[in-house]
C-alpha cells in the first residue's frame, strides 16, 4: 500500500533572481569536478607558491630570524611590485591547466548532447548562459590568482607588528599594487576564458578544443619567435599572446623591463582575440545555429 | 485566450516556414498535428524565443512573444525532441540545475527534482547517469525538467518518439494525468493521431507553414454527418457512376466497404433510390463518424487540392 499518492504538484513558489541562477552554472560544474583527482591535486599544488612567497614575506621581514641565520636582509629581494608581478606569472601555468582541463567542456558537451535548447528554454538569455559558463572558470581561476594575490599582499602587511611605522609605510607606498594584481589577473582570466570557450564552441568533442587550446598558446610562444628568427623582426613578436600579456603586466607593474612587443599593440591584440572569440560565441549559441548542430 | 497568433510569420534564411498564422485557443490540451516539416516544431521555438518572428506576433498567456520572451519561458516547461540532456549528471542533479535556472531555491529544486522523478517513474534511476539510461527513461527525464519548475504551459515536442508501445501509454497516461490534475495547460506537438487524440481537446492542423484546421476535436469530428460507409451485393461500377454524377465523392475501402460524402444539397434518399436503379442490395448502411485521421487527411487533401487548382489557374 503506497504511504502517499504521488500526484503532480505544482511550485508556487517565488522565483529567486538572476544571479542565483547563473551561479548555478558554476555550482554544478563544481559538483562534477569534485570527483577528478587530477583537478583536485592540481589545485592543491596551485596553492603552493603562495606558501612559499607567504613563508618569504614573513622571513622578510622577520629581521631577527634573519640575522640569526646570518642571511643579510638587505641583499634579499625586495617585496614591492615586481615581487607581485612575478608571483602572478608563476600562477599562469596553474592557470593554464584548468582552463585546459575544465574549459573544452563548457560548451562542446552542451552541443554534442544538444542541452543548448532545454536550457535556454529556462527564463535565462543566450548572453546569461554565456556568462554562466563564464563564471565557471573565472570563479575556479580566481582563486588561484588575484584572490591569492590579495592575501598574499595583506599578509606582507600582517606580519609585520601594529606598532611597526613600516606597515603604514608600506601601504602608503604600495596599494596601488592591489588593484594591479587584481587587473592583470582578470586579463589573464578573462583572455584565457574566452579562448577556451571559443575553441570549445567550434568543436562537439571536447578534446579537440582542448588540444586547439594547448596549440594556440604553444603555438603563439613558438610560431611568433621562429618568424622572428627568420624574418630578424622582432615585430612578429606581436602574433604571441603570452608575450601581449606581459607586456601588459610589465607595464602595468610599473617593471622597467625591454618587451619584444610594445603595451599599445599588446592591448590591440588582446582586445581583437576577445572581439573574435565573443563574435563567435554569440554566433554558435544562436538559436537557429543550436537546431543545425 | 491563452494562445494567440496573430499573422505570425517566420523565415529561416529565405524560405518562409510559418505562414501568417493566425488563431486563438482557450488553452487546455491543444494538439500540434501536421506532416514532417509542416512548421510545428518552428511555431514551438518562436513561442520559446528561440526563433524571431519575421512578422506578426504571438501572445501566451497575455504576453507578447517579441517582448516578453523571457517571462514566457518563466512560465513554460518545454521538452524538446532530439535527445537534450547534460553529460555526467545523474536525473536527479539535472533536474535540480534546471530547477535552479527557473529560479527555485536549491532546498526547493531538490525536493522538486525527487518528487517530480518519482511521478514520472523514475525513482529508482534517479541517481544513474542520464547517459547510461534507455530512451524511453531519457524521455521520461526530459518531461521531468519540463515540469520541475511547476510550469503554466507545457510544449511537448513529439514526447513520444521512439519509445515502444508500453512506454508510450506510459507517457501518455503521465500527459493525461497532468491534463487531467492541474491547472497547466498542455501544447502536445505530434504526428502521432492517436497521441494527439487521446490527450488534446483542441487541435491546430499545419501544412507548409499554413494552419489548414483549427479546433474542438470533438466538433470536427462532428463536421462531416453526412459521411456513410455502405457494403453493397450487386455490380458496383454503374452504383458508383451514378453517384458521381450526382456529386458524390465515393472511394472502395477495404473489403469491399463504400466510402460515400453526400453533397450539401442531396439527401440521404439518393443513396436507396440510386441503389434501387442500379439493382444493387445495400447490406450495411450506417453513418460515418471522422476520426481524427480523416480529418487531418482530408484537411491536407483539401489544402493540396486547392494549391493545385490554384497552380493551374495560373
Amino acid at each position: 500500500m503506497p504511504i502517499y499518492e504521488n500526484k503532480y504538484r505544482e511550485w508556487k513558489g517565488t522565483p529567486k533572481p538572476l544571479i542565483h541562477r547563473l551561479l548555478a552554472f558554476p555550482r554544478f560544474s563544481y559538483m562534477q569536478l569534485k570527483g577528478k583527482k587530477i583537478v583536485n591535486t592540481v589545485f592543491v599544488m596551485a596553492w603552493l607558491p603562495f606558501v612559499l612567497f607567504t613563508a618569504y614575506i614573513y622571513a622578510r621581514v622577520n629581521v631577527k630570524l634573519m640575522e640569526s641565520l646570518r642571511i643579510p636582509v638587505n641583499q634579499l629581494w625586495k617585496v614591492n611590485e615586481g615581487f607581485f608581478f612575478v608571483f602572478c606569472i608563476v600562477q599562469f601555468p596553474f592557470l593554464v591547466f584548468f582552463t585546459v582541463m575544465v574549459g573544452p567542456q563548457l560548451i562542446s558537451r552542451d552541443i554534442r548532447h544538444k542541452a543548448l535548447p532545454m536550457i535556454l528554454s529556462k527564463p535565462i538569455s543566450r548572453f546569461e548562459y554565456l556568462i554562466g559558463k563564464f563564471l565557471i572558470l573565472f570563479l575556479l581561476l580566481s582563486t588561484i590568482s588575484w584572490f591569492q594575490g590579495i592575501i598574499l599582499f595583506i599578509s606582507q602587511t600582517a606580519a609585520v607588528s601594529s606598532t611597526s611605522e613600516w606597515r603604514m609605510l608600506f601601504w602608503k607606498e604600495n596599494l596601488w599594487i592591489l588593484p594591479k594584481i587584481v587587473i592583470f589577473s582578470l586579463l589573464v582570466i578573462t583572455t584565457l576564458n574566452l579562448l577556451v570557450m571559443f575553441f570549445s564552441s567550434l568543436t562537439k568533442n571536447y578534446r579537440f578544443a582542448g588540444v586547439a587550446m594547448i596549440m594556440f598558446i604553444i603555438g603563439g610562444i613558438i610560431i611568433p619567435g621562429i618568424a622572428s628568427g627568420i624574418f630578424r623582426n622582432r615585430d612578429w613578436m606581436i602574433l604571441s599572446t603570452f608575450y601581449s600579456i606581459t607586456s601588459i603586466g610589465l607595464e602595468l607593474f610599473s617593471i622597467k623591463e625591454k618587451v619584444p612587443v610594445s603595451p599599445f599593440w599588446a592591448l590591440i591584440h588582446i582586445a581583437t582575440l576577445w572581439g573574435i572569440a565573443l563574435a563567435f560565441l554569440a554566433k554558435k549559441t544562436r538559436a537557429f545555429q543550436l537546431y543545425r548542430e | 485566450m491563452f494562445l494567440e497568433l496573430d499573422k505570425l510569420s517566420v523565415h529561416l534564411g529565405r524560405r518562409l516556414v510559418l505562414d501568417s498564422l493566425e488563431c486563438g485557443l482557450d488553452g487546455g490540451a491543444i494538439g500540434l498535428l501536421g506532416p514532417n516539416g509542416a512548421g510545428k516544431s518552428t511555431l514551438i521555438r518562436t513561442l520559446l524565443g528561440f526563433i524571431k518572428a519575421s512578422g506578426g506576433t504571438a501572445r501566451v498567456a497575455g504576453m507578447d512573444i517579441r517582448k516578453q520572451s523571457r517571462r514566457i519561458r518563466g512560465l513554460v516547461g518545454y521538452m524538446p525532441e532530439h535527445e537534450s540532456f547534460i553529460h555526467g549528471l545523474s536525473p536527479v542533479r539535472l533536474l535540480r540545475f534546471m530547477g535552479e535556472l527557473c529560479g527555485l531555491p536549491n532546498r526547493d529544486a531538490m525536493e522538486r527534482a525527487h518528487e517530480i522523478l518519482f511521478y514520472v517513474g523514475l525513482g529508482e534511476v534517479r541517481y544513474r547517469n542520464v547517459e547510461t539510461l534507455s530512451m524511453g527513461m531519457q524521455q521520461k527525464v526530459k518531461l521531468a525538467q519540463a515540469l520541475v519548475h511547476g510550469p503554466r504551459l507545457l510544449l511537448l515536442d513529439e514526447p513520444t518518439n521512439a519509445l515502444d508501445p508500453a512506454g508510450r501509454r506510459e507517457m501518455i497516461h503521465i500527459i493525461r494525468d497532468i491534463i487531467q490534475n492541474s491547472d497547466s495547460h498542455v501544447i502536445l506537438c505530434s504526428h502521432i493521431l492517436k497521441d494527439v487524440e487521446q490527450c488534446c481537446e483542441d487541435v491546430i492542423v499545419l501544412n507548409r507553414g499554413k494552419i489548414v484546421l483549427n479546433g474542438n476535436i470533438e466538433e470536427l469530428s462532428r463536421v462531416n454527418e453526412r459521411a456513410y460507409d455502405l457494403r453493397i451485393k450487386g455490380e458496383p461500377d454503374s452504383f458508383l457512376a451514378d453517384l458521381s454524377n450526382q456529386g458524390c465523392r465515393c472511394s472502395m475501402g477495404e473489403r469491399n466497404l463504400l466510402h460515400i460524402v453526400l453533397p450539401p444539397d442531396k439527401e440521404t434518399e439518393l443513396l436507396f433510390d440510386l441503389a434501387r436503379k442500379n439493382k444493387v442490395q445495400l447490406r450495411h448502411f450506417y453513418y460515418k463518424r471522422n476520426t481524427l485521421e480523416d480529418v487531418f487527411i482530408r484537411s491536407l487533401e483539401e489544402t493540396r487540392e486547392g494549391e493545385e487548382y490554384a497552380d493551374i489557374r495560373k
